[in-house]
């Protein structure tokens, strides 16, 4: 059911139009109902087009509660989706997941220690350095565990599949045992918020973390669709993307370097939201094909519907309460991957 | 000279692969490169691509040194076919072999053009459509030497084609036409060096051959000077007779007695 390249601009607008239909259901859907309709109608007053009736109390939620939420869900989901879409470039594998093989553990480590640690530290931290601190540390956590990983399982230009998951155990075990550690010298609050990041939600969604988390993750999407030509060389192998005239190491560390800020970003903001990696990009080659540039172009797209919608079932199902959204993630992608290994041993 | 190896070596964990190697690939002819496993044959090959160092000795192609060419541009002369290949992802056949065209500045037109005809050459005539992931071991290499057929399809001057044992996984129709296919590149003035177990098939195809044993090159000459018992049996460790063909001229190489299997050891 491969579509045909010349419909690919048919179907790019179609995702276009699911996502915003998506986008336009979260913002109207919740504790506070105000139709589709209404909604949009606030959010178009409010940047100076057109005007709207609604009333204050209904204004304030579209526009501090639900639009930036809307926002970063459509910003993560991008970045998750596309981080999966680097990742199992540069592993050459369909396997490989941010989530999956320990990049996000590092990611949670790194923002673990600065929520616990930060604290203790003997001088007082502005509020704009801790802002900055968060992402910075989960980058750092996500490229300390991307390099072990790629070092470990990258042979000869070849990647084993069977260390690199195992080696992703390992990484998510020490993820694991490290927040553990973590959550004894956690005071009350800090445990709290530590739990949230184990499972990630979007709640934490309001402008000023936006506006620290909007330009990082745009830069790094803009560098990565740089890569899609020697990405695709890379699938044929890592010595026949180099008789291609690509530039391997420097597009292995780029595409690393680019995974870490897009998983350490997001991790930093709304905690360890599964499986998006691994779903999107399986869905969208299934149908379109591996060529990254148009797989890199497509998670744009389908990455943020799939968190919007994830959001939407994780704020809706139990309402009042809200389940994490990493759970929705989890329950969507395990089977699917379980159901992808065994497509992989049955051939 | 076209592709120019002088005074190679080159060391892997402490340990020679190749000693002292030089050789040269003028444009125009097929040099096959014959040894036992672990002779260290496909590490030339990489070395004569670029794709590996030398610890010491030179690469130059056209004359200039492999360093001295930008990644882009070689790639555009020098295509390499690997041995096998572990694309994991289900690109259509069309554009495996259009990824050949990465390096060229052509235009969308001239590249399905050129896949189109690469993929005739190969006789997988429409396939393009099809699945790489669904096809034989065999009709995987030949889309891949497809490939590699489209990278340096122009007909440029100063041309190589290195193919690391191309024939492994084809049937006998096949491993025929795949170096006659080499042989038409090389009457178009392009370079070319092959791997080949089967020394009947360097004795048919190549107009030199090249036998490496322990990292070493024992001897460069036409089929007729270096398929002889008395270069072959040190080097292979069995009894050969070699057979002398009126027409077509040709040897043949038969093994009398395959005596003690020798001990296998990978090749790269």
């Amino acid at each position: 059911m491969r579509i045909r390249s010349d419909r690919r601009r048919t179907a790019l607008a179609a995702l276009a139009f699911a996502l915003a239909s998506a986008a336009v259901l979260a913002l109207s859907s919740g504790a506070a109902s105000i139709g589709p309709a209404r909604s949009l109608a606030v959010v178009l007053d409010a940047i100076g087009l057109g005007s709207s009736a609604a009333l204050d109390h209904e204004r304030a939620v579209i526009l501090f509660v639900r639009l930036p939420r809307v926002f970063l869900a459509v910003l993560v989901g991008a970045a998750l989706a596309q981080s999966g879409a680097l990742m199992q470039g540069l592993f050459r594998n369909p396997l490989a997941d941010p989530s999956l093989v320990g990049i996000s553990a590092g990611a949670t480590i790194g923002a673990a220690s600065v929520i616990v640690l930060a604290g203790s530290l003997p001088f007082e931290v502005p509020t704009w350095a801790e802002r900055l601190m968060l992402p910075a540390a989960a980058f750092a956590g996500a490229q300390l565990s991307g390099a072990v990983l790629h070092r470990l399982s990258s042979r000869h230009g070849r990647t084993e599949v069977t260390t690199m998951l195992l080696a992703g155990i390992a990484l998510n075990a020490m993820a694991l045992a490290g927040t553990g550690a973590l959550t004894y010298v956690a005071t009350d609050e800090e445990l709290r918020s530590l739990t949230f990041w184990g499972m990630g939600s979007l709640g934490g969604a309001t402008w000023p973390s936006l506006s620290v988390v909007a330009p990082i993750l745009v830069v790094a999407i803009g560098v990565a669709m740089s890569l899609s030509r020697a990405l695709d060389a890379m699938l044929l192998g890592e010595g026949e993307a180099h008789h291609l005239g690509v530039d391997v190491e420097r597009t292995k560390r780029r595409a690393l370097v680019i995974t870490s800020l897009l998983v350490g970003t997001s991790v930093a903001v709304c905690g360890m939201i599964g499986f998006v990696g691994l779903l999107v990009p399986h869905l969208i080659r299934l149908v379109f094909g591996p060529a990254h540039r148009f797989l890199l172009v497509a998670t744009l797209l389908v990455g943020p519907a799939l968190l919007l919608t994830a959001d939407l079932i994780a704020r809706t199902l139990v309402a009042p309460a809200e389940l994490p959204i990493g759970v929705v993630t989890a329950l969507l992608g395990a089977p699917f991957f379980l159901f992808l290994l065994g497509r992989r041993s049955a051939s | 000279m076209t592709l120019e190896l002088t005074s190679i070596h080159l060391e892997r964990g402490g340990r020679p692969v190749l000693e002292d190697v030089s050789i040269e690939l003028p444009g125009g002819s097929v040099t096959a490169i014959v040894g036992p496993n672990g002779a260290g044959k496909s590490t030339l090959l990489a070395v004569a691509s670029g794709e590996l160092l030398p610890s010491r000795g030179q690469v130059s192609l056209a004359g200039r040194l492999m360093s001295r060419w930008a990644p882009g541009e070689l790639a555009t002369k020098r295509a390499v076919l690997p041995q096998a290949s572990t694309l994991e992802f289900a690109f259509t056949v069309d554009e495996v072999v259009r990824l050949g065209r990465l390096p060229h500045l052509s235009s969308k037109r001239t590249d399905d053009r050129i896949a189109r005809a690469a993929l005739a050459k190969v006789g997988l005539d429409g396939f393009g459509a099809r699945s790489y992931l669904q096809l034989s071991g065999g009709e995987r290499q030949r889309v891949q030497l497809a490939r590699v057929l489209a990278q340096v399809w122009e007909s440029s001057a100063n041309r190589v084609l290195l193919l690391d044992e191309p024939t492994a996984a084809l049937d006998l129709v096949h491993q025929h036409s795949t170096l006659a296919l080499a042989r038409s590149m090389a009457s178009e003035g392009v370079a070319v060096a092959v791997v080949l177990h089967d020394l009947n098939l360097a004795a048919q195809y190549a107009d030199r051959i090249a036998l490496m044993s322990r990292g070493a090159l024992r001897v460069v000459g036409s089929p007729q000077d270096v398929l002889r018992p008395s270069i072959l049996e040190p080097v292979y460790s069995i009894h050969v007779d070699v057979m002398e063909l009126a027409s077509p001229q040709r040897r043949l190489v038969l093994v009398r007695n395959p005596g003690e299997p020798r001990r296998e050891t990978h090749d790269r």
